[in-house]
């Protein structure tokens, strides 16, 4: 196989836009957590809560699916425990994903720049990048998913189609839900089996997935808030409230707000992923999937999508429904009512490309040149000036942290050192990757944690918001890391002695070393 | 054939005179309590137009300004609603329920223009189609009661919808003029036009190119001279008149900071967000319900299969219909203007086309897919429409009680009909005015005869009624009164003493 000498190149720049710079995006308390919990596993074959080689991990929001967990590992195992054993994984398989892409748009047309500028937009996609660079499933199910396309439409054989098909159940849950549809839109009946295939892997993901009690509890507690939670505003058991409260019959209600319900409100929701600012504008102002200022694509790439909408609509081939995909991915979004899963706009990513590269082929090459040339600026200026993003992401992506925990490490060696769990949300899972701490030190004995939090990370002890302080006894010497709201209490009842302090990527002070007060 | 005309012609007219009479029944149900208050903008705009339409001067004492200010030069009103409303007053008096039913027309008259529009277009079918999908827009029936500028563009855009497709049929020069005409007057109906006429210009110069691209060069170019010509007076007028209107004109008052590319670009795309076109509507409680798009959500697939359709055919008039619709807020990033709807009423039109050509589309279904689209849709439609209409006229007005001005209205209707009926001698509390002074200003100009001025601690005066706050009210609860239950109401003396 004799490749493109562009294509190479795209590939090296892509991968060299992933690598660099290395150590951003920092880790949140859930990347964190998964970096160290890949050195666990790559050191003792235990994850951070001393369980070997498990199948479903805890998570500070659901529960995590292994495939992730285990690339970390790989990973750490090779170059260990640092950004480049926890990131290069997920920056391989991303540079993988350009290529992949490659290969798709020349099953759909052979022409060379339809089949570069395709490989070319994934590789400059700065949600992409982003993920890359930062352990998580998303960019690990986006590849899948890209390469399960190929493999389907060039009919490949039904053993490497299981394989991949495997893999994407142990990457995401989300998988459970779209792989039977992206199989059948894919193939369109030509190939039942492959059908017939995702049906069986499917069913056996649920059943694995439901055979773990806690998975259970994740499923109903993530996916049915619309049953469940009565603070959602159009959630059934809401408006069976308002009902009972009217003194309405209670047939009535059944009939009125039913499982049915999640046709009307769902649909309304999922309605809300087809906005054109998530992939034009601005994606996720958070900083937490994206470059804060960048929507899924840059700017200027909305004409070449809307010309390639254009074009497919009036093509008469299969490539019209690539348009498909991107309605298909945001399918689960129905269930997940009332939250905006935006993770589920990235996974069309590559499909999106093609839909663009279509319309670059008609496009006069001044024009294809001068859309590129837009392109690369806005997209170097975002990715490669981290300081806005950074204190934009100052307690999501809390960088300004590695410092802290590395003092509050140091102190822990010698004196009982306490920690406000404020200071940022589950702050464990960053002392554990910023420190040389032990993994054998934070085991507990939990056959199936969900939600997990840890209060005691080796001899770091953390605070809850519900702690009672008071005076140090003559022999007792305890240092504390508290937080403004904690400082606020000790100052309520004595006059606290405060050693340093340690403020955030925005100069504010975040921590208060103190070192005259002891706990109740 | 002239007979077979003549027929058609004055079936039409029967059709639009019931059309008119029933629409304005169905539009003007609620007009004063739905919203609950009077609007700062809408005080002002009739404020000046009862002015004007008495002694030809507006409250700056300028003789029939062709801007009008509001808010002491902070606010400028555009003249097309400002005049229309100056007509009605002038022809019936300074009314309320007149200053709102002046949207009433403008709606009326869009509708009556989309209708022929349509069939300019594809004939009778689609005209009561386009009139269908017009009329069951969330957002007309929410202009339709504010007397605010945001709805004048629309016929003025429909206008020269009207005038391009009849040039695309009849290639009659009249038409290129008139095209240029009412968008140039279009430029004087609503501030926003002012980004959205450059594109209009542009896609109109397009449209001409295109549609005598088989002729030669100077033909071209005379054609689009004609139109250009005509539609060029308006921006140079407005130009040539800045130094006696800059505010209007310029907003020196209001500077506005260079947006960045962010911001120009998301201004921009946010327009198309299908949950803020569909589901939620303006931003500000003034213009929507918050539980209803700008347009319907049950005309959603029509929308979309419209805009499918279109992209499948090669009619350029179709082609501009929808390169108008998703060109006309490119310049939107220069105002900041995110999810305002009130804004983009200029959509109204090239929307209501392409949703009325996704159902004709839809009619040429095998008959079995037809028969339950429709009735699916239909139904889901009448359905959407009732209950926004339901919630709009009892629910809305509850909601949003506090973001509107006090119904001042109610205090001197019945002031009024004392007046009338009884003889009273009319009074106003002196520091009345100071709690919505514009919007009382306003409603003076409705009030029959001239209100005295009344302190409190002077004696209430007899055979008088006196507009006060619910502080004299509580004081003087021993003379009879009048509580609207908003913070004022009246104090009357029918004795024929004074009452201390």
């Amino acid at each position: 196989m004799q490749l493109d000498k562009l294509l190479i190149l795209i590939l090296l720049i892509a991968f060299l836009v992933r690598i660099f710079p290395l150590g951003f995006p920092s880790f949140t308390s859930d990347e964190a957590r998964v970096a160290f919990r890949g050195y666990s596993l790559a050191t003792s074959g235990k994850d951070e809560l001393g369980r070997s080689f498990p199948l479903f991990f805890n998570s500070s929001t659901d529960y995590q699916f292994p495939l992730v967990s285990y690339l970390t590992a790989a990973g750490e195992l090779v170059f260990g425990k640092n950004d480049l054993g926890v990131r290069i994984p997920f920056i391989l398989i991303s540079t993988l994903l350009v290529f992949v892409t490659y290969k798709i748009a020349e099953f759909f047309n052979n022409n060379r720049l339809f089949k570069l500028s395709s490989a070319f937009l994934v590789a400059s996609n700065p949600v992409l990048i982003f993920l890359s660079k930062i352990p998580n499933e998303i960019i690990v199910l986006t590849t899948l998913f890209a390469w399960l396309f190929l493999l389907l439409v060039k009919q490949q054989k039904l053993m490497i189609i299981a394989v991949v098909m495997i893999l994407t159940v142990l990457t995401s849950k989300l998988s459970l839900f779209f792989l039977i549809p992206f199989t059948y839109l894919t193939l369109f009946k030509q190939k039942k089996q492959a059908v017939i295939l995702a049906m069986i892997i499917v069913a056996l993901g649920l059943i694995l997935f439901f055979s773990n009690e806690q998975a259970r509890r994740s499923f109903i507690e993530n996916n049915f808030s619309l049953f469940s939670d009565v603070t959602v505003k159009n959630g059934i058991d809401k408006l069976r409230g308002y009902g009972y409260e009217a003194g309405w019959p209670k047939f009535i209600d059944f009939v009125l707000f039913n499982k049915l319900h999640y046709l009307s409100i769902g649909l309304l929701h999922w309605l809300s992923y087809f906005s054109p600012v998530l992939y034009s504008g601005q994606l996720d102002p958070s900083g937490l999937l994206n470059y804060f200022s960048l929507g899924a694509w840059t700017k200027i790439l909305i004409i070449p999508f809307l010309l390639g909408l254009l074009h497919l609509i009036r093509a008469k081939t299969n490539a019209k429904f690539l348009i498909g995909y991107a309605v298909l991915f945001t399918f689960p979004a129905l269930f997940n009512y009332p939250k905006l899963d935006l993770t589920l706009i990235i996974l069309s990513m590559p499909f999106i490309a093609l839909v663009m590269s279509f319309s670059l082929l008609k496009l006069n090459r001044l024009a294809v040149i001068l859309i590129f040339c837009i392109v690369i600026p806005e997209l170097f200026l975002n990715i490669y000036d981290v300081v806005p993003q950074e204190k934009n992401s100052v307690d999501l992506r809390p960088n300004w942290v590695s410092g802290l925990v590395t003092n509050i490490d140091q102190t822990a060696k010698s004196e009982t050192t306490l920690v406000s769990d404020d200071i940022v949300s589950d702050i464990g899972p960053l002392i554990e990757w910023y420190t040389n701490f032990n993994p054998q030190d934070g085991f507990e004995q939990l056959k199936s944690p969900y939600k997990f939090t840890q209060y005691q990370i080796g001899k770091v002890r953390l605070l809850g918001a519900q702690q009672i302080f008071t005076t140090c006894g003559i022999e007792e010497k305890i240092i504390i890391y508290a937080s403004p709201r904690d400082l606020k209490k000790i100052k309520r009842d004595f006059k606290p002695i405060i050693d340093s302090t340690y403020s955030d990527s925005n100069n504010k002070i975040r921590v208060y070393k103190i070192t005259n007060t002891c706990i109740r | 054939m002239n007979t077979f005309h003549g027929i058609v012609m004055n079936k039409l007219v029967i059709f639009f005179l019931a059309f008119f009479i029933l629409g304005f029944l169905f539009f003007s149900f609620r007009i004063t309590d739905v919203p609950p208050g009077i609007n700062g903008d809408e005080a002002a705009i009739g404020y000046n137009a009862a002015l004007v339409a008495k002694t030809g001067h507006d409250s700056s004492g300028r003789f029939l300004p062709l801007f009008v200010s509001a808010f002491d030069l902070t606010d400028w009103k555009q003249p097309i609603t400002f005049y229309s409303t100056v007509l009605a007053f002038k022809l019936f008096g300074p009314t309320f329920i007149l200053l709102r039913e002046v949207s009433v027309v403008f709606v009326l008259i869009s509708a009556i223009l989309i209708f022929l529009l349509g069939r300019e277009l594809m004939g009778l079918k689609f005209a009561f189609i386009s009139l269908f999908i017009f009329i069951t827009i969330p957002s007309v029936l929410i202009q339709s009661h504010l007397a605010l500028e945001n709805i004048a563009p629309v016929p003025f855009t429909i206008l020269w919808l009207l005038m391009l497709a009849k040039y695309k049929n009849t290639f009659k020069q009249k038409f290129l003029y008139l095209g240029g005409l009412f968008l140039g007057i279009d430029l004087f109906s609503y501030s926003a036009v002012r980004i959205i006429f450059p594109i209009f210009c542009l896609l109109s110069i397009g449209f001409v190119y295109y549609l005598n691209r088989k002729k030669n060069f100077r033909f071209k170019i005379c054609s689009i001279l004609k139109f250009s010509v005509i539609v060029a007076i308006f921006p140079f007028f407005m130009l040539a008149i800045k130094d006696q209107y800059p505010g209007a004109i310029l907003a020196y008052n209001r500077p506005h900071g260079v947006p960045t590319y962010q911001e120009f670009v998301i201004s921009y795309i946010s327009s198309y967000d299908p949950s803020f076109l569909f589901i939620q509507g303006d931003s500000t409680p003034y213009h929507s319900t918050g539980k209803q798009g700008v347009f319907l959500l049950a005309t959603l697939p029509l929308f979309v299969f419209g805009i499918w359709r279109i992209a499948q055919r090669k009619d350029p008039f179709l082609i501009l219909i929808l390169l108008t619709f998703l060109l006309t807020p490119a310049f939107y990033g220069l105002a900041a203007s995110i999810h305002r709807g009130s804004r983009l009423l200029s959509l109204l039109p090239t929307f209501t086309i392409i949703t009325s050509f996704g159902a004709v589309e839809l009619f040429k279904l095998k008959k079995f897919w037809k028969n339950l689209a429709i009735f699916i849709i239909c139904g889901l439609i009448i359905l959407n429409y009732l209950d926004f209409t339901r919630d709009y006229f009892y629910d809305y007005p509850n909601r949003v009680k506090s973001e509107f001005a006090k119904p001042y209205q109610l205090v001197f209707e019945k002031a009024g009909q004392l007046v009338k009926s009884d003889d009273f001698t009319p009074y106003i509390q002196s520091d009345f005015r100071g709690q919505n002074e514009i919007a009382i200003d306003f409603f003076e100009q409705t009030f029959p005869g001239n209100l005295k001025s009344w302190k409190e601690g002077q004696a209430v005066p007899a055979g008088s009624v006196i507009i006060v706050s619910d502080y004299i009210l509580a004081k003087k609860k021993e003379i009879p009164q009048f509580n609207t239950g908003e913070g004022f109401g009246l104090l009357i003396n029918q004795t024929k003493n004074a009452i201390r």
